[in-house]
C-alpha cells in the first residue's frame, strides 16, 4: 500500500485526518480521502446538534463503518453552524465524495489563529507517506 | 508468519485489502467495497476464498464409528455425495468447534473446520484415534472455494464437465472444471438457497478461480472478502466459533446447533452426549438452569449503530449482550427479487435470558447511546433462489 491517498492542495488538514476549507466567515470540515479508506464502507453518521459549541480537536461527530467507530475531532474551535444532513440517508457520500457530497459540519465563529495549528496538503501528504 | 492461500496472488493483484485472519493473508474486500459485495453475492452470486479453514480427510474400515463417537450429528446418515452441519464437543457439552462433514464416497469423509481450532481440533482427534481409521490433515494438499448466491448455478453448469449434483442442499458429488478433478457440494455460509463448496487441488485453485471469476462477472458474480462473508453469515443467523459458540459456554446455547446434535437413543454413546441432552432437557422443560443464557436474533427498529458487546435491555433491566452485531446492507424486494435500491440496518446476534420471547422489544446500548430493537425469528427468509430481508420498521414480528 505505498499510494499515497488524495489530498487536495488550499485545505487544511489535521493528524487525525480531518480536512477544513475556510469559505467566507465559514470552516467546512469532513473526513480525508485517506480516513475513508481505512474505515470501510461508511454505514452511520453521528452528526452534532446545530448550535453545539466544540474545541479545536475535540470530539464532534462520530462515523461508523462496517469495520469500526472513528471520532471527529473538529480542526477548529468554534460553533457548528449547518450538519450535512444528506449523510443520514446517505453515508456513503464520504465515501463516494469526501471532499465535496461527503462533507460533515460547517464550523462559524472561530478563531483564525488556530488554523496554524493545522498542516497544509504538502505536510498532510508527508505525514502520509511517513505512515506507510 | 502468516500464511498463504492458492490464491494470495490473485487477491493481491484483483487490489484485495490483506489482513491476517486466524493466521492467513486473506482480502477484507476488494476493490468494490464490503457493501457491494454482500450485495452482490445476494443479488447474483459471490466467489470466496475459504482455503485457509481446516480440512482433515478420514478414510479407514472403522472411519464411521469413530466418526459418531467423537461428532456430534450421526454420520450413519450420511451417504456417499451427503454431507451434514455437526460440532466437535467436550465431554461437558461445550463446543470444541462447529464443522462441517462431507462423505464423499463410501468409506473415505472430509471433515472441514475453523481455521482458528484447526490445530487444537487436529491434536483432539488425534488424541482420540483408534484403530482402523486413516486421519490426514489435507489442509494443505486441497484448496477450498466458495460460490454462492441466485446464479452461482448457472455459473457453475456452464462450466463443469459433469452434471450437476442433484438438487438439494448437501448433496455434493465429484465433478471436473477446466480439466481439474474436483469434489463438489450444495453448502456454504452465506444462508443463500443456491450455493456451492469446491475443493480442488491446493495447486490447481487459481486455474479454477480465475474461470469462475471471468465466466461470473458478465453475470454479476463477484469475488468476496472476509468483511462480507461475515455479514452475510450474520445476516442469515448463522453462528461462528469465538461469537456465539464459546470453549466455556454450552453448545445448546446456539441454535443452530440443534441442526448439527443428534440424540437419538438408538444412536449410543458419544463424546458430550449425556452434558448434552442435560441441556436439551433445560431447554425443553423451560427451566433453564443448564442454560441460562441463549443466542436470539435482534433487529434494531431505528438508524444507528451496534455492535459486539453491546448491552440489551428490556425495560431498563439488563437481559444480555451482543455476541455479534453491525450494520448490514439489504436489497428492497420487487416483484419477489432484489430490485435496484438498497438500504443498511443494524442487525445482531445475542445472548440473552433463556427465558425471552421473540417479539420481545429491548434497549441496546452502544456508545452511550440507547437503539430501539426487537428479538426476531430470522432477519431473511428463503424466496424461490433468494434470500429475502425480513423488514421490521412495520411492526412485523
Amino acid at each position: 500500500m505505498s499510494e499515497v491517498k488524495k489530498a487536495p492542495e488550499g485545505l487544511y488538514y489535521t493528524k487525525e485526518h480531518e480536512w477544513l476549507r475556510v469559505e467566507g466567515d465559514l470552516a467546512v470540515v469532513g473526513l480525508t480521502d485517506f480516513a475513508q479508506d481505512q474505515l470501510g464502507d461508511i454505514t452511520y453518521v453521528e452528526l452534532p446538534e446545530p448550535e453545539s459549541e466544540v474545541e479545536q480537536m475535540g470530539e464532534m461527530c462520530v462515523v461508523e463503518s462496517v469495520k469500526t467507530a472513528a471520532d471527529v475531532y473538529a480542526p477548529l474551535s468554534g460553533v457548528v453552524v449547518e450538519v450535512n444532513s444528506a449523510l443520514g440517508d446517505a453515508p456513503e457520500l464520504i465515501n463516494q465524495d469526501c471532499y465535496g457530497a461527503g462533507w460533515l459540519v460547517k464550523l462559524g465563529d472561530f478563531d483564525r489563529a488556530e488554523l496554524e495549528n493545522l498542516m497544509d496538503a504538502a505536510a498532510y501528504r508527508l505525514l502520509m507517506a511517513e505512515g506507510e | 508468519m502468516t500464511a498463504k492461500t492458492p490464491l494470495y496472488d490473485w487477491h493481491a493483484r484483483a487490489g484485495g485489502k490483506l489482513v491476517d485472519f486466524a493466521g492467513w493473508w486473506l482480502p477484507v474486500s476488494y476493490q468494490a467495497g464490503q457493501i457491494a459485495e454482500h450485495l452482490a453475492t445476494r443479488k447474483h452470486g459471490g466467489l470466496f476464498d475459504i482455503s485457509h479453514m481446516g480440512r482433515f480427510a478420514v478414510r479407514g474400515p472403522q472411519a464411521l464409528p469413530w466418526l459418531s463417537a467423537l461428532l456430534t450429528n450421526d454420520p450413519r446418515k450420511l451417504t456417499p455425495g451427503k454431507a451434514q452441519y455437526t460440532l466437535i464437543s467436550d465431554p461437558a457439552g461445550r463446543p470444541l468447534d462447529d464443522a462441517y462433514l462431507y462423505q464423499q464416497k463410501s468409506g473415505q469423509y472430509l471433515l472441514v473446520v475453523n481455521a482458528a481450532n484447526r490445530a487444537r481440533d487436529l491434536q483432539w482427534l488425534q488424541e482420540h484415534l483408534s484403530g482402523g481409521v486413516e486421519f490426514e490433515d489435507h489442509s494443505a494438499r486441497l484448496a477450498m472455494l466458495a460460490v454462492q448466491g441466485p446464479d452461482s448455478e448457472q455459473l457453475l453448469a456452464s462450466l463443469l464437465a459433469e452434471p450437476l449434483p442433484p438438487p438439494g442442499r448437501n448433496h455434493g458429488g465429484f465433478n471436473r472444471l477446466g480439466g481439474v478433478e474436483m469434489y463438489l457440494s450444495r453448502t456454504g455460509y452465506t444462508g443463500e438457497p443456491l450455493s456451492f463448496e469446491l475443493f480442488p487441488p491446493w495447486d490447481r485453485a487459481e486455474a479454477v478461480w480465475e474461470k469462475l471469476a471471468q465466466a461470473g462477472a458478465p453475470l454479476g458474480v463477484m469475488p468476496v472478502g472476509l468483511g462480507a462473508r461475515d455479514t452475510l453469515r450474520l445476516e442469515a443467523c448463522l453462528p461462528l466459533y469465538g461469537h456465539e459458540y464459546q470453549a466455556d459456554r454450552p453448545v445448546m446455547a446456539v441454535p443452530t446447533a440443534r441442526l448439527g446434535v443428534d440424540l437419538n437413543p438408538e444412536r449410543g454413546e458419544f463424546m458430550g452426549r449425556r452434558a448434552l441432552e442435560a441441556q436439551a432437557r433445560a431447554l425443553a422443560s423451560g427451566e433453564f438452569d443448564e442454560l441460562p443464557q441463549r443466542v436470539f436474533a435482534v433487529a434494531a427498529l431505528a438508524k444507528g449503530m451496534m455492535r459486539e458487546g453491546s448491552e440489551v435491555l428490556a425495560g431498563g433491566e439488563p437481559l444480555g449482550e451482543l455476541t455479534s452485531a453491525t450494520t448490514i446492507p439489504a436489497w428492497r424486494f420487487e416483484g419477489g427479487r432484489p430490485g435496484g435500491e438498497h438500504y443498511v440496518r443494524p442487525l445482531g446476534l445475542a445472548l440473552l435470558d433463556s427465558g425471552t420471547l421473540v417479539g420481545r422489544e429491548v434497549e441496546i446500548i452502544y456508545r452511550k447511546r440507547t437503539l430501539p430493537g426487537r428479538v426476531v425469528k430470522a432477519f431473511t427468509r428463503p424466496a424461490g433462489r433468494y434470500l429475502e430481508p425480513i423488514e421490521f420498521d412495520g411492526g412485523e414480528k
